[in-house]
């Protein structure tokens, strides 16, 4: 059960933690997704 | 999982999350953030303690509240309640260090056998992504639900 609460909409577009988020970006870059699973 | 967990609050698009962590240090706001990255579908899952003050997110403060499984259990909730919105999505996430990733993996390898049943769950390698397996070192891990 999750409670709304639109005063959190603030973080939704702020980037929290840089280097995780850099780590994914580089992860695409280098490895990618796992294969044969569904990609967006 | 049928953990203790604490109460979650979250924004419309269930992409922001909060909860109040209680123990020693007393009540510490937490913010659970699925950040999108540079691809559609994938994200990064950011965790962080709130400056009150602020408002603020701080990732790498280790707040030592007592309560790290109950934390645990409340981060894996909001994984479902995100992946029940968003049944496609690839969920990223590491530790701010190495120990803290260590962290993360004794999480996972505990709840494993439950984790399993609905999510797809892979351990970055130097070789590229395995399924997650026990005992095995990762430098970050993905999930995603298995009915997507």
């Amino acid at each position: 059960m999750v409670r709304i609460d639109n005063s959190l909409e603030k973080y939704r577009g702020k980037v929290i933690s840089k280097d995780k988020l850099d780590k994914a970006n580089d992860m695409l870059k280098t490895t990618g997704l796992p294969k044969g699973r569904k990609h967006s | 999982m049928k953990l203790e967990r604490y109460e979650l609050t979250a924004e419309d698009s269930l992409m922001v999350f909060e909860f109040v962590s209680e123990g020693p240090k007393g009540s510490i706001r937490k913010l659970i953030q699925y950040g999108e990255t540079n691809l559609k579908g994938l994200y990064n899952l950011a965790f962080g303690d709130v400056d009150i003050t602020t408002g603020e997110i701080n990732d790498s403060v280790n707040s030592n509240n007592n309560d790290s499984d109950k934390v645990l259990a409340t981060v894996v909730a909001t994984v479902y309640a995100f992946t029940e919105k968003y049944p496609d999505a690839w969920i990223y996430a590491t530790g701010s260090t190495k120990s803290r990733t260590r962290l993360y993996r004794m999480g996972l390898t505990k709840y494993l056998a439950e984790i399993t049943v609905d999510f797809e769950l892979y351990g970055e390698r130097p070789s590229g992504w395995e399924i997650f397996e026990k005992g095995v070192e990762y430098a970050a891990f993905l999930a995603q639900r298995k009915n997507a």
